[in-house]
């Protein structure tokens, strides 16, 4: 049942300008953190680990705020269909759990985050080879940063799922992120960051920590964990004891 | 006038303002809670020779980069969005509303919040530093300088987004579009000014002024410089934001649904 309401939602994502935001917001940090690395590589800032100096230019501002905005889009986005054309009779008449209905979405938003933490890690893989002939391995480091990354996005998936499936408007889940990253900074500043799904985005991602922060997957993951098991149950219960509005 | 009037009705319940208010509160929390903690800061407000003023308004103008489009991307969505899902437009027309009038008014409005928003900026910035006691006097024509430059900017940041949430139905497009202006934005006073004129969003970084002595080459340098906004870049994005603002609406106006 699960599967076919995947690929269900899979057909509906199919073709959708999502793919193009997916792809074009880690081109765009890559690009940047090359000329931020570029002008401070040239005033000689910089020796010892160039892979984890690229990665810190690139992915810090992209862990703060861009990535859970990209989740946000993409979430609204997602249920911005069943939002239309009076879609919900539709969605709400079909013969499966309304849990089901809302891991289906996520398992798609989960995909569209892989795919962006994926291309980011090869934009970048292509700067650091290509543009700055970096002579230093691959780190074996950047599949941390490759699937925690991920994994730790998935928390801010469930949130944001539940935010889109609740608010019709397409705007106000992202706006909403925008602010709940700047909470997501403040907690991961005040020590708090496995506590809240915005900050567990920037300690998975890693991008300030000079070595792989192994020591807090014993917070990080079962907090994820947590946080997207929650949302799953609270989307459950709402789409069963609300009467849903279509338009 | 009458038609503004009715924009303003659509948008009763729709917690727009709400929206706007939570997203630019939340801003202004987040720039004037870290001077409470900043000794530097501190350090100067006593201080008559110090730019505490213009370290105040740095604030709001290195994180303007980042909520402005976002903000406008929200608004303007929000705003033209119902047109969208409720499929009025042959019914506006049909009420005698032309799309130059429908332009006007989705325009006015997400511009006057935005300028409500650069005001309430400037009002919290004088509120705050006469509530520390800044002995420094207020640098009008800088404070002025930047309720101008931030508006000039502002204005093609809005014209972009009313266009895109007019024209696509599709609003994953147009809130795309605000995302990477907010990346560009925030970005962009770490791009060189060549670079960061030509990104529109890039020109919120013009609008710090208050910057790192690093003429003796020290770029560690903690020595503070005041700097005048170059309005230049400001003047030539303004002019070409007011050419898009004619072809857009005109494409607008042709634009079949």
């Amino acid at each position: 049942m699960l599967i076919n309401a995947i690929r269900a939602e899979n057909l509906k994502s199919r073709h959708s300008n999502m793919w193009v935001a997916v792809a074009v917001l880690p081109l765009l940090t890559a690009a940047i953190g090359a000329i931020i690395y570029g002008i401070n590589a040239s005033v000689s800032l910089y020796d010892g680990d160039m892979w984890q100096q690229l990665w810190l230019q690139t992915g810090l501002f992209y862990g703060y705020f861009f990535f859970p905005i990209l989740i946000a889009i993409c979430a609204s986005f997602l249920w911005r269909l069943e939002h239309i054309n009076h879609n919900w009779n539709c969605l709400m008449t079909t013969p499966i759990p309304q849990s089901v209905i809302f891991i289906a979405k996520l398992v798609v938003l989960a995909k569209s985050i892989f795919t962006a933490q994926a291309l980011l890690m090869i934009f970048i893989i292509i700067v650091g080879k290509v543009g700055f002939r970096f002579e230093q391995p691959i780190p074996i480091g950047m599949l941390w940063w490759l699937f925690m990354g991920w994994f730790s996005a998935l928390g801010v998936a469930a949130v944001q799922l539940y935010l889109s499936m609740k608010i019709r408007s397409f705007a106000v889940p992202v706006g909403l992120a925008v602010c709940l990253c700047i909470a997501g900074l403040a907690c991961y500043i005040t020590g708090l960051g496995s506590m809240f799904p915005y900050s567990q985005l920037i300690l998975g991602l890693s991008s300030q920590e000079k070595t792989l922060p192994i020591d807090s997957l014993t917070t990080l993951v079962p907090m994820v964990v947590f946080y997207i098991v929650f949302f799953i149950l609270l989307a459950s219960r709402r789409l069963k004891k609300i009467d849903i509005v279509a338009g | 006038m009458k038609y503004l009037w009715l924009e303003l009705y659509k948008l009763k319940h729709r917690k727009v303002f709400l929206t706007f208010l939570v997203i630019l509160g939340v801003e202004l929390l987040f720039v004037f809670s870290n001077y409470g903690n900043n000794k530097n800061f501190l350090n100067m407000v006593s201080d008559p020779a110090a730019p505490a003023w213009e370290d105040l308004i740095i604030g709001p103008a290195a994180i303007n980069g980042l909520f402005f489009p976002i903000l406008a991307a929200v608004i303007a969505s929000r705003i033209c969005d119902m047109e969208h899902k409720g499929n009025t437009w042959k019914l506006l027309e049909c009420n005698n509303q032309n799309r130059k009038t429908i332009w006007f008014c989705k325009f006015t409005i997400v511009s006057t919040l935005m300028m409500l928003a650069i005001f309430i900026q400037a009002f919290t910035i004088i509120a705050y530093g006469n509530s520390v006691g800044i002995v420094q006097t207020l640098p009008v024509r800088t404070l002025l300088g930047f309720v101008l430059g931030t508006a000039m900017i502002t204005f093609v940041v809005v014209t972009i987004q009313v266009f895109f949430s007019l024209v696509c139905t599709n609003q994953l497009v147009p809130m795309s579009i605000g995302m990477v202006g907010a990346l560009i934005g925030f970005i962009s006073t770490l791009l060189p000014p060549g670079i960061r004129n030509i990104l529109i969003w890039g020109n919120y970084a013009e609008l710090m002024v208050l910057g790192q002595d690093t003429s003796s080459g020290n770029l560690q340098s903690s020595g503070l410089v005041v700097r005048n906004i170059n309005f230049i870049p400001l003047v030539i994005l303004f002019v070409v934001g007011l050419v898009a603002y004619v072809v857009f609406r005109k494409r607008f106006e042709k634009y079949e649904y």
